[in-house]
């Protein structure tokens, strides 16, 4: 029987611990019994001088030609001056059209007399004080579609060719139009010869270039196509239409923003760098009340929120910004002999998503309150590392999302009074030891 | 009520644990290895050391809660020289779990906790009997969620903490007790105090998700020494005096995790004597009390406080009904004491009222098994001193397993 007793016997004592061991949750009374300030929270704001070891701002960083619009600007700002260049497919090898009984046929041997580039334009985006006379030309000289700059028609590794005329070397005048404020496209004609320039996969200097002749203007322009007028060989007294879609766009600009201050945004585009002191190190006033000359090390700290906090300054018209500014700052993977500019760059510093600048901020006079990013998570790296090995990053690279997305960019005090700081909010505990 | 018989006339065949006591010892250990989903809580805990957990069975809780000079089968863990009751090797678990409504300055809530207090196995080696136990010494298990706020800047934000302190202290023995004579019993205990104390404290911001959590986590390891000698005068099995004495050493608390820096207290004295006896052949009477040397960690604890404590317990026992080999006692009794760390610059009290039942099957001398219950309901503290009440009812399930 001694088995018995012992499947008996086990069955009860597990029976019993099973019975036991349920959670136990705390209670809400009682709490007064806790001496006060067991956890404290604390505010503490540091200058520049206390966490800031330098700051640099690069360009450059995206290309108008993977951007997805096209900018056309004059004198916008005073200084501001954009042209659009495009460059369509190949013709269509066939076209449909309806024979005289009404059945749909194909002609692979159509006649193209004429076209037009339609041009969309981002309304909201888009600022001039009135209508915008606009000129279509074809291009003069080979071009690069993906690395054509304002000065460069070419500009790729090894390989820089200039523009004869910086903006984009201009041919025949292919068309004029206007656009007003408030309208959402723009049509050029387009006469055959043109439409047979442009079809000339061999000639590497195809292309349509964009520009404004009203000073003031930026147009913002994020489709371009090319319809085709064609007639039909089996049928010449029908005309059909056709599309020859842009394959390349780009945009070229002058001048770039000249950096006084911390720069984000913008296309091509700018990041701002700021370089971190280490933080492990550092040592804060106690939360009060507390002994005179008290101090904790920032380690010995909760970082529950750590925010960035940046003055915005006024930008020049010429770049200031067409929408909001999408802020955001992530930790700069650096390794070594890799510059700064190719750094790749981390997860966003404070865990969220970008903030959101509205553009009055950039205006001159606005003042305000200083913005503030999240970097809780990259300062709570920073301020726990320890390991020589495997330090934290300590770059931020402050940018704007999506980066490339913004015509016009944000500024902010690099120096002086509206310095970056650096606002903790930390949590602490005392006496949790037994009393 | 002897208990000579089964020892003298059964080989030592087997080892201990070969049987049936061996799964129970088993899950009793992994229990005793679980401190964390069971944690004990009472806020009187958030004093001191914690509060005092005797090592008993529910006879013994309902028989006064000192567990000492019992006559019958005690293997409570206070008087090493009442180990020589077991005549067959045994083994004992028991649990306990309770309830408490918690009141202070006008709130209230009701919480509930497990403890193991006691396991022991004993093993009969002709007139001696050793053993090894595990015990309660000192519950440390409470938490407390708190709302609050705090002003950073200009604004208020709503907080959230929690402190939960897990652990306690436990005693380990190895027990010898000796019959010098036919009517005496001498009993020796060494061992150590051993446990691990966590105390987390978390901090939340419901209202603001983008402030992080906070969390900080501290924890000891406990050890010192122990030592106790007991006494166990058998009156013709009609009336047993029992007595014991336990020195503790320095209990040594070092800081194994966070910022928890090391410990020393000095731990009591305790004494300890009670009585019973058979006031007719089926109705017992036990009386009891203990005194502790509490004041001796009041060094460790100059804000808190600690005090000498004392306690009394008494109860009767009636043998109850009986069926073939089962018989059914029923028990009834009390027990008040004094807590050792003061809460609010009192020393908190404690009693309760108990009654118990049990479960025998086999005769007194040839048992099998014995399942002994205990239901106490009883109080701690009080609103015109302490300010914080506990109103508790508390369950000890014992079971004990007796080797052939």
């Amino acid at each position: 029987m001694g088995w018995i007793r012992v499947v008996v016997g086990g069955a009860v004592a597990a029976a019993l611990v099973a019975a036991a061991c349920g959670d136990e949750g705390p209670t809400g009374v009682g709490g007064p019994l806790l001496p006060g300030g067991v956890v404290r929270t604390f505010q503490v704001v540091l200058g520049p001088e206390a966490f800031l070891a330098g700051d640099t701002t690069l360009g450059g960083f995206t290309r108008p030609a993977e951007s997805g619009y096209m900018v056309v600007a004059e004198d916008f700002g005073g200084t501001f001056d954009a042209h659009a260049l495009a460059r369509f497919d190949r013709l269509p090898r066939s076209v449909s059209y309806r024979d005289t009984a009404g059945a749909t046929r194909q002609d692979t041997l159509p006649r193209f007399t004429g076209g037009v580039v339609v041009m969309r334009v981002d309304t909201a985006r888009s600022a001039a004080a009135g209508p915008v006379r606009l000129r279509l030309h074809r291009i003069a000289e080979p071009w690069d579609p993906a690395t054509a700059t304002w000065t460069a028609r070419v500009d790729s590794a090894g390989r820089r060719l200039l523009w004869a005329r910086p903006g984009g070397t201009a041919g025949a005048l292919v068309d004029t139009a206007t656009w007003t404020p408030g309208t959402d496209s723009v049509s050029f004609r387009v006469d055959s010869l043109t439409i047979a320039l442009w079809a000339d996969t061999a000639d590497a200097a195809r292309g349509a270039l964009l520009l404004a002749e009203t000073p003031g203007a930026r147009i913002r322009a994020p489709f371009i196509t090319l319809r085709l007028d064609a007639r039909p060989s089996a049928r010449p007294d029908t005309v059909v239409t056709a599309t020859s879609p842009a394959i390349a766009t780009t945009f070229v600009s002058d001048p770039a923003p000249a950096p006084p201050a911390l720069l984000a945004g913008g296309n091509p585009a700018w990041r701002a760098y700021l370089r971190f002191r280490r933080l492990d190190t550092l040592r804060l006033p106690c939360p009060a009340p507390a002994d005179p000359g008290c101090t904790l090390r920032l380690r010995d700290a909760t970082i529950s929120l750590a925010m960035l906090q940046l003055q915005p300054e006024p930008v020049a018209p010429a770049f200031f910004p067409e929408d909001s500014l999408r802020l955001e700052a992530r930790a700069v993977l650096a390794a070594p002999g890799i510059p700064l500019v190719r750094s790749p760059l981390g997860d966003p510093a404070g865990g969220t998503g970008p903030v959101a600048i509205p553009r009055a901020r950039f205006l001159p006079g606005t003042g305000g309150p200083p913005v503030e990013l999240p970097v809780t998570g990259f300062v709570t790296r920073l301020a726990r590392d320890t390991l020589p090995d495997q330090p934290a990053p300590s770059v931020l690279a402050l940018l704007s999302s999506p980066e490339g997305g913004l015509m016009g960019l944000g500024a902010f005090a690099r120096a002086g009074v509206g310095a970056p700081r650096l606002r903790l909010v930390l949590t602490v505990a005392t006496d949790v030891g037994i009393r | 009520m002897t208990r000579r018989g089964p020892r003298a006339r059964r080989p030592q065949r087997r080892l201990p644990g070969g049987g049936g006591p061996l799964p129970l010892l088993l899950a009793a250990a992994a229990a005793l290895l679980a401190p964390r989903s069971a944690a004990g809580q009472s806020l009187f805990s958030a004093r001191g050391l914690g509060v005092p957990v005797a090592p008993l069975d529910a006879r013994a809780r309902v028989l006064g809660g000192i567990g000492v000079g019992l006559l019958g089968w005690n293997p409570s863990l206070v008087n090493p020289a009442e180990g020589a009751d077991a005549a067959r090797r045994s083994v004992v678990a028991a649990i306990q779990p309770s309830r408490r409504s918690v009141e202070f300055q006008g709130d209230s809530d009701d919480i509930g906790a497990t403890r193991f207090p006691l396991i022991r196995v004993a093993y009969p080696m002709g007139r001696m009997v050793v053993g090894v136990g595990y015990g309660g010494f000192l519950d440390q298990g409470w938490a407390v969620v708190q709302q609050g706020h705090e002003v950073l800047d200009d604004d208020s934000v709503r907080t959230e903490d929690r402190v939960e302190s897990t652990g306690g202290i436990a005693q380990a023995q190895l027990t010898m007790a000796l019959r010098v004579l036919s009517s005496l019993t001498a009993g020796a205990a060494v061992g150590v105090y051993t446990g691990r104390l966590e105390r987390t404290v978390e901090r939340r911001f419901p209202d603001d998700p983008s402030l992080q959590r906070f969390e900080t986590r501290v924890a000891w390891n406990y050890f010192g020494p122990l030592a106790a000698f007991g006494l166990v005068w058998d009156a013709g099995g009609l009336a047993r005096v029992g007595a014991s004495v336990t020195w503790s050493g320095t209990l040594e608390a070092e800081g194994d995790e966070g910022e928890a820096a090391d410990r020393r207290f000095d731990l009591p004295l305790q004494v300890a004597a009670g009585a019973s006896a058979w006031l007719s052949p089926r109705l017992l009477l036990a009386l009891s009390g203990r005194w502790a040397g509490w004041s001796s960690a009041a060094a460790a604890f100059e804000e808190t406080g600690a005090d000498d404590t004392w306690e009394l317990g008494g109860g009767l026992e009636w043998g109850g009904a009986q069926t073939g080999e089962r018989s059914f006692p029923l028990r009834v009794g009390f027990h008040y004491g004094r807590l050792p760390f003061r809460l609010q610059g009192a020393t908190p009290t404690e009693w309760s009222v108990a009654l118990g039942t049990g479960m025998r099957a086999g005769s007194e001398d040839a048992g099998r098994a014995a399942l002994d219950v205990a239901l106490e309901r009883g109080s701690r503290g009080d609103r015109a001193t302490t300010g914080l009440t506990e109103d508790f009812w508390r369950l000890t399930i014992s079971l004990s397993l007796f080797g052939r």
